[in-house]
């Protein structure tokens, strides 16, 4: 039963390209002030659900409203055309089974082209009717149109009546009124409250949709107003929608909302005036309507066009569909900051302890031109020094003989040895790479390491090494005046091969016994650093495996509960903890050196979602004192009214900023540690004003049985894992 | 010095040790059964699970094998004591012990006891999944001291800590470790560490020549203060000008017994009574196996790095020794 509510109301919150409850039932209610039309829609909304789950079509597909939101409209469109009668409910049901069907199949055929089939379906389906009924006599034309007022008042009543009329007596300003309209008249529904109510629940879902709507619509008006256009059409029939559709689908759905996807809405604005001049003509030759037509064909030209382009051009689309405009927003910006340097493999420091950097990315002495993003690696003391006295001999250089690792798994491509290490202060210029070798990664990436001592390799060529695997000892033989590494990361396999700028994924450096935390960063000359060394009780603690449960005492402020998550992996291998009390997900990644979230769905308000906030990114090696930042996604973390301000505005700028940093603070003994504490806060500010602020203290122990405190503003919240 | 980073080592330990050790989660090298097995009560009787380590004892291509501590390698008796401890879950076992020997002038045997252990590590890995987080190999390093007997200068023959390293290091990251699985190596190392800072200034007491005609230089310091000479041949050298002219001599020590000898056969330029000497690398074994035999123990110095000097144990007077004795009460009226 909920299966099919779900599906239902999804559906009608599709029209706009949403999975918004609130918005759904806004417009399930907005279809009602047309009892007709309100009756037709639900029963082809549930007889395409029932349908499709009888046929076995994909579940998830089905509960999303995605192969019933066109059926809906065909609904309508046969309330609005035909008489109530016996035969009307048989071409109703079969309307709602043609039009799943032209969906299911649309869907899988477009697809494959990365479009959308938008309400493709709803126009071939409502064409299929009309057309085939006209050979049906039993079949009548009705002429309800003409007294719509009457069946309001048998409907819902003569208060109700009475109500409309009054309504359709108020005067609006003339764009607000046609605007009204012709949100309703997606609806079929030529009348102010339906509009009015369709508006509302379009604000509510988003307001970015709303204020494009707005402006796709006024854009449309305009545009047929200068161009001497049908303004009779626009402002007295089922046309004006197509603005607001394709506007909220282009500006907000497909395309990252931002300055640039609102001049896209209204370049689209002016497509769609044409448009439906265009196919109106065509279609007038066949009695035809083309209702929503020129949207759909429109946003879908967009999009495939906009997905085979080179270039972005600060017009993206959207990745990872939310269903909302905002959500879109916000989360394109938060991975944005959070992951953008980050690459899919990861490359590490190819060395074990501190090591400095005597020449990073584009040096003065050798990293130049072809050769700009490569690294040398020594070791030095405190005074900087690489070399014990009297440093004339290879063996006196700190680094000289150490072990040089493999900075991610690959297979060995390239070896060089047989170069004998240099005297210090000569250089082999002849054999410039010295002893060489080369670890291909995958296609495309390889990483370099060079001046090897001879004869040290532990591998052979064509060996499969693992991250972290010792390769060779460090040496000074090629273009090496003293004993160093070189590092590169290149895109084919020869020994002279030219570098390629790839970031090193994780890595510590320290300055007077402070540590930095880098992610997907370019260590630089002068800086001391080293890889990351993960401590097990770290580990151990963030290790939340799938079937995993986990049970907690919360008390807050007196106040005591229990709570149970579990954690799983979906069909795309992405690992959640799950609270079943609140069906809440947190998103989570732990690779090897980082926990992190990365998304969060459900209530705001569970304790799953403040350890979301809280763990948002824990380092799995403890380093005293370091810090790992991040940034939070502010949807759902504010809920101001600021935050609705924001919103308006998002596709300018954002300027609520979230902040989220951790902190390692005490751990009882470094070598083998039974208690190590974490400090954590989230917040979101506007400049230096602090909006909302939560602190977080995890005191982590051998059993896994951490605890977390939680304190906002005067409350304060205890938490023990029990099991 | 919190008890957490103290281990306590050694094969005499009390019931009184162990418990001040557990009750401060202190990391206890277990040398013998018996040992674990007090352990494993006390774990017990506290409701404590103690941090321990086994010691193991191997062949490591250097004889004697010092197989009289901790539970040897080879025999079976190390996985054995393993066993027990992982099977019972009384203790936590957080790392593996071993101490071969004492002046190992073979890098190589480093190799071998690193191997054996890092080999022991990676089976407890695999039979009970469990990582152990260190290895400590002891000490035993050579200083740069030369041994009785040794045709050649320790400061020549003593292996360098690059070479001591550069077996260890190698043998660890080549037994099969993953690389975040890596135990943490820890050292020992007493007299090498110790022997270079530590000398000894004496003064001459006498010079006299032997029945066979050696010369014989009889100083104010002999084994009572320099208990090393029994294993060194000591670098001597004088503390004030002398003479090119050299001549071999015995030194003896201000003692009444025979085997008071500093060295048999020392080639000096010839000191005269109350001429002072530096005995080298005596900074380690000396001060802990020094007595009261017939003359006082000096003083202590330190130079500091500013190259101040600090009296750090004052010379001894009588009082040193009477201070800790005890007379019973009848003894007291005893008149001479
Ligand atoms: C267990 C243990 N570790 C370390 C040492 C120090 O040895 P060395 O002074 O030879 O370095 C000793 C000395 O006997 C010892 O017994």
């Amino acid at each position: 039963m909920k299966f099919y509510r779900d599906s239902i109301v999804n559906s009608y919150a599709q029209i706009f390209f949403s999975n918004h409850k609130w918005l759904a039932y806004l417009l399930l209610l907005a279809s009602f002030i047309d009892p007709y039309l309100g009756v037709s829609g639900l029963i082809a909304a549930a007889a395409s659900v029932f349908f499709a789950k009888w046929m076995g079509f994909n579940q998830e597909s089905i509960r999303s409203g995605m192969y019933s939101y066109n059926s809906i409209l065909v609904g309508f469109t046969i309330g609005v055309f035909y008489k109530f009668s016996l035969p009307f409910f048989g071409i109703l049901l079969l309307a709602s089974l043609l039009t799943m069907l032209i969906t299911v199949c649309l869907s899988a055929f477009v697809a494959a082209y990365r479009i959308p089939f938008l309400s493709l379906p709803f126009m071939l389906g409502v064409w299929a009717i009309l057309l085939g009924a006209r050979g049906f006599k039993a079949i009548e034309l009705s002429e309800r149109g003409i007294y719509a007022i009457n069946d309001l008042y048998s409907f819902w009543g003569p208060d109700m009546a009475k109500f409309m009329q009054e309504m359709a007596l108020l005067k609006f300003p003339l764009l607000i009124d046609v605007y009204l309209k012709s949100m309703g008249a997606i609806f079929f529904q030529y009348n102010l409250l339906t509009g009015i109510l369709m508006a509302l629940g379009l604000l509510i879902y988003s307001r970015i949709a709303f204020s494009l709507s707005v402006l796709g619509f006024l854009t449309g008006y305009y545009f047929v107003q200068f161009f001497q256009g049908n303004m009779t059409e626009l402002e007295y029939s089922y046309i004006g929608f197509n603005y607001i559709l394709s506007s909220v689908a282009l500006g907000g759905f497909f395309m990252v909302p931002s300055l640039r996807s609102y001049l896209l809405v209204m370049v689209s604005a002016a497509l769609i005036a044409l448009s439906i001049s265009a196919l109106g003509n065509f279609f007038y030759v066949f009695q035809l309507p083309i209702y929503s037509l020129p949207f759909s064909i429109v946003v879908m030209l967009m999009i495939y066009a906009l997905n085979n382009r080179y270039s972005m051009n600060g017009l993206h689309m959207v990745q990872y569909q939310q269903y909302s405009p905002e959500k879109n927003l916000y989360t394109y910006h938060n991975r944005l900051e959070r992951f953008k340097n980050d690459t899919y493999f990861h490359i590490h420091l190819p060395f074990y302890g501190e090591w400095f950097v005597s020449q990073a990315h584009e040096a003065a002495i050798t990293h130049k031109d072809d050769w700009r993003f490569a690294f040398d690696f020594v070791i030095a003391d405190e005074t900087q020094k690489t070399f014990k006295s009297p440093g004339e001999e290879v063996t006196d250089f700190y680094c000289y003989n150490l072990p040089v690792l493999s900075p991610a798994a690959g297979y060995v491509v390239t070896l060089v040895d047989g170069i004998v290490d240099n005297a210090i202060g000569e250089v082999n210029l002849g054999e410039n790479w010295g002893n060489a070798i080369v670890i291909k990664h995958s296609d495309f990436l390889y990483s370099k390491i060079t001046h090897i001592k001879e004869a040290s390799f532990k591998v052979k060529l064509g060996d499969y090494v693992k991250k972290g695997e010792v390769l060779a000892s460090c040496g000074n033989s090629g273009r090496s005046p003293e004993p160093h590494i070189h590092f590169q990361v290149q895109s084919t396999p020869f020994v002279g091969a030219k570098t390629l700028k790839y970031p090193i994924s994780y890595y510590v450096s320290k300055q007077n016994e402070k540590y930095t935390f880098h992610s997907f960063d370019y260590p630089l000359e002068g800086q001391t650093i080293f890889r990351i060394n993960t401590t097990t009780l770290l580990k151990n603690n963030f290790d939340f495996v799938p079937g995993m449960t986990m049970d907690f005492a919360v008390d807050r402020d007196g106040e005591k509960s229990n709570v149970k998550w579990e954690v799983f992996v979906d069909s795309a291998n992405q690992s959640y903890i799950f609270c079943h009390e609140t069906q809440s997900l947190a998103y989570f990644v732990n690779n090897e050196t980082l926990h992190y979230f990365t998304d969060f769905k459900g209530d705001k308000k569970s304790l799953l979602y403040y350890f979301y906030l809280g763990a948002h990114k824990i380092l799995l090696g403890y380093y005293y004192e370091l810090e790992v930042k991040d940034v939070l996604p502010i949807d759902g973390f504010f809920t101001g009214f600021s935050k609705v301000i924001q919103d308006f505005v998002a596709p300018f700028g954002i300027y609520l900023k979230t902040e989220y940093s951790a902190k390692f603070i005490e751990i009882d003994d470094p070598m083998s540690p039974s208690k190590i504490r974490i400090s954590s806060s989230a917040l979101v500010k506007i400049g230096e004003n602090v909006k909302r602020k939560i602190e977080f203290y995890f005191v982590l122990n051998h059993s896994k049985n951490f605890t977390m405190t939680i304190n906002e503003g005067k409350i304060c919240t205890h938490v023990i894992r029990i099991a | 010095m919190p008890g957490s980073k103290i281990i306590f080592n050694g094969p005499d330990k009390t019931e009184t040790d162990l418990k001040l050790a557990i009750e401060n989660n202190s990391l206890i090298h277990i040398d013998h059964l018996d040992e674990l097995y007090l352990i494993k009560e006390l774990a017990v009787e506290m409701n404590k699970k103690p941090r321990v380590a086994i010691r193991v004892n191997m062949d490591t291509g250097v004889y004697p094998i010092w197989d009289r501590f901790g539970f040897n390698y080879e025999n079976g008796q190390a996985w054995d004591a393993i066993n027990k401890i992982m099977l019972n879950d009384k203790m936590e076992l957080v790392g593996l012990h071993s101490h071969i020997g004492t002046f190992m002038l073979s890098p190589n045997a480093y190799g071998i006891a690193a191997s054996k252990l890092s080999d022991l590590a990676l089976g407890i890995k695999k039979k009970y999944k469990k990582n152990i987080q260190y290895l400590d190999l002891g000490g035993g390093f050579a200083s740069k001291n030369t041994l009785k007997g040794s045709y050649l200068q320790g400061v020549d023959t003593s292996p360098t800590f690059d070479q001591y390293a550069e077996a260890i290091s190698t043998a660890i990251l080549n037994a099969g470790f993953v690389e975040d699985e890596l135990p943490l190596l820890l050292l020992e190392s007493g007299r090498s560490l110790i022997d270079e800072a530590g000398s000894l200034l004496g003064t001459v007491i006498s010079n006299k020549r032997l029945s066979d005609g050696r010369r014989a230089t009889i100083m104010d310091f002999g084994v009572n203060i320099l208990f090393t000479s029994f294993w060194y041949d000591h670098k001597i050298s004088p503390a004030q000008d002398f003479s090119q002219y050299t001549e071999d001599a015995v030194l003896y020590g201000p003692l009444c017994m025979n085997i008071d000898v500093i060295r048999e056969n020392v080639t000096l330029p010839p000191l005269k009574r109350d001429d002072h000497v530096v005995v080298h690398t005596v900074g380690a074994y000396n001060m802990t196996q020094w007595m009261q035999f017939i003359a006082m123990r000096p003083a202590v110095v330190m130079i500091d790095m500013n190259e101040k000097a600090h009296v750090i144990r004052n010379r001894e007077t009588l009082d040193s020794i009477e201070s800790a004795e005890v007379m019973p009460e009848y003894l007291k009226k005893f008149k001479l």
